[in-house]
């Protein structure tokens, strides 16, 4: 819509193309016969009318930029998933999302996968009386129990490790949250390196960065890659925009895994219901080890 | 999680086999196992507990076929079993807080079985010997002589005509709070325990082992596997299934197989399997290790 200013009032009846302008009255329809009362009251009404339809397209603006940031319509950053639930099941064996989005290309984009926080001790085997065992233990109470990064470059290069350390981009910067404040700085540092190595062991942290290609000068996609062992619940997707080393923009979204059929039920029992849980088990183990002797049927031997 | 199903099957049918053959739960054998092929060492403990009760009960009621239990001994070491696994449990909380839990099980690990095995070892094979020397001269055959006069003076002195033996109730009692505070205190070893303690400090026939032995270690883990799923959520069911359908296959054969070979090649056999785990684990005690941290809920995979 486009609104063509006209000052002059004498014009401003005849602007046939203004919202609702062929509701108000003109030579055609009947002005002349109003008084000049009249026309003195609609000329005053100008301007405050013109000055509320500004403010009003103005604020309406803001806000739809605002709302547009947060749905990721906006210019500057946007994003979305393939996929934004991986169902497992006992067939699972792994799973790939595509995450797709604009931004502009002079920008780095990083994107950053992060499951949910679980507890986790950590052991340090030290040699006492001539014996490896684990002596020292330090517990934490909230640590990504999965961790990926994507990027269209390397993260060094991207920005500097004081802004990767405090968002947490990339595997030596995560931060897991201690239970015990009685750990000393050297060892809070030690046992999460630690943590972070034996995550990367065991292929739940990624020590690989998956590139991010543009494929067109605003369009960039990549492919983010699950293992086949994975905890339940809510992951957090979040894409950063980096302009020279800073963060332009940042948004995030949910991914949740959650298990489907036979899995879900017996997840479910396991989680609310566990000592019925564990005597279910018992009484199935207690049956199948009763039928199966019966069934392979071995006419009892003569004792030694 | 995903498993492999027919390996899960097969390594539960070797491990039912030996737990068959033997009398033992087995858990030595396929935690490791289970955490070597992928599962998560707190699912594997739970999963494998669940797992022992099934083949535990196939093995058991083979021998109950066979009537080679003994239930009057067996009720009399439950007895036992209950005192000693309370207190077992206790001991371990006091530990863990002292902080000396870990040097403590591996040093009851390395000592204890490694001495039952080294024991067993030697009875065994100089029973061998002894056999092979008294071929053709039945009269030099004598039944193990005891060794435990001073058991005889016990008061409490029971019949127990299966196993052929009048002995005091209370070395029997002994012998099962030992065996509970066993595997409260570490989980696995009920089998390993009993039957070594069995045949040396209650002198039962080698064949009634191994039933006995099972009808205790259902019990235990019928109890432990509840009290996991419940405090840890750690049995996972669909696992424990698929490695029980193998267990509780391979149990009949196992003990179908016992019954066919000699008494002291069954000793010798065990005491070597128990002292090759003491082995491991002191190589693993006194071996530097690969990797000098560790995550876990600390315990048994602790280790």
């Amino acid at each position: 819509m486009i609104i063509r200013f006209v000052p002059n009032t004498d014009q401003f009846w005849g602007a046939h193309n203004m919202v609702g302008a062929r509701d108000l009255p003109t030579e055609e329809n009947g002005l002349e016969q109003k008084s000049g009362f009249a026309k003195r009251r609609v000329r005053m009404l100008y301007w405050p009318f013109m000055a509320v339809l500004c403010l009003g397209f103005a604020a309406f603006s803001q806000i739809s930029v605002a709302r547009a940031a947060e749905s990721g319509k906006s210019g500057v950053l946007a994003f979305d998933l393939s996929s934004h639930e991986i169902r497992v099941d006992s067939g699972y064996e792994g799973a790939e999302i595509t995450l797709f989005g604009t931004a502009e290309r002079t920008g780095n984009v990083v994107v950053v996968v992060r499951g949910p926080a679980g507890e986790t001790k950590v052991h340090r085997k030290d040699k006492i009386l001539g014996l490896w065992i684990n002596h020292k233990t330090v517990e934490f109470k909230e640590s990504p129990q999965f961790y990926a990064v994507a990027a269209t470059g390397k993260l060094s290069e991207i920005a500097e490790s004081k802004i990767l350390m405090s968002e947490q981009i990339g595997t030596e910067h995560v931060q897991p949250i201690l239970a015990d404040a009685q750990v000393t700085e050297a060892e809070k540092q030690e046992f999460t390196e630690a943590l972070i190595a034996d995550n990367i062991r065991h292929a739940r942290f990624q020590a690989e960065v998956t590139p991010i290609a543009f494929i067109s000068d605003r369009l960039f996609r990549t492919i983010l890659h699950f293992p086949n062992h994975l905890p339940m619940g809510e992951f957090t997707v979040t894409v950063y925009l980096f302009h020279n080393g800073a963060i332009a923009a940042k948004q995030t979204q949910n991914l949740t895994v959650k298990p489907v059929g036979m899995t879900a039920f017996v997840s479910n029992l396991a989680e609310n219901y566990p000592f019925s849980y564990g005597v279910l088990a018992v009484i199935l183990a207690l049956i199948v080890g009763t039928i199966i002797p019966l069934l392979i049927d071995r006419k009892p031997k003569k004792a030694k | 999680m995903t498993v492999n199903a027919p390996l899960m099957i097969i390594l539960g049918a070797i491990v039912g086999f030996i737990s068959g053959m033997f009398g033992v739960g087995g858990g030595f054998l396929m935690t490791p196992m289970l955490i070597f092929l992928g599962v998560p060492p707190s699912f594997a403990v739970g999963s494998q507990t669940n797992q022992i009760v099934g083949s535990s009960m196939s093995g058991m009621m083979t021998y109950w076929r066979k009537q080679s239990i003994d239930f009057k001994i067996a009720a009399i070491l439950q007895i036992g079993s209950l005192v000693g696994t309370a207190f077992g449990v206790w001991c371990f909380n006091l530990l863990s807080r002292l902080g000396h839990l870990d040097l403590t099980i591996a040093l009851m690990y390395v000592v204890i079985l490694g001495i039952i095995g080294i024991l067993m070892m030697r009875e065994a094979v100089t029973t061998m010997i002894r056999k092979a020397w008294a071929q053709g001269k039945p009269q030099a055959m004598t039944r193990k002589h005891k060794q435990h006069n001073f058991f005889c003076r016990l008061p409490g002195k029971m019949r127990f005509p299966k196993s052929g033996l009048y002995i005091s109730i209370v070395p029997i009692i002994m012998v099962g709070t030992f065996g509970g505070f066993m595997v409260a205190m570490m989980g696995v070893g009920g089998g390993f325990f009993l039957v070594p303690c069995m045949v040396f400090f209650l002198g039962m026939p080698t064949y009634l082992t191994a039933g006995t032995s099972l009808f205790q270690i259902i019990i235990s883990t019928v109890i432990a596997t509840i009290l996991q799923a419940g405090t840890t959520h750690s049995v996972d069911l669909t696992l424990a299934m698929l490695i029980l359908l193998g267990g509780a296959s391979g149990a009949p054969f196992g003990a179908h197989f016992a019954g066919k070979m000699r008494g002291e090649h069954l000793r010798a056999i065990l005491s070597l399997m128990i002292l090759t785990v003491v082995g491991k684990l002191l190589f693993d005690l006194l071996a530097t290790p690969l990797h000098f941290y560790a995550t876990g809920s600390g315990g048994l995979d602790a280790l």
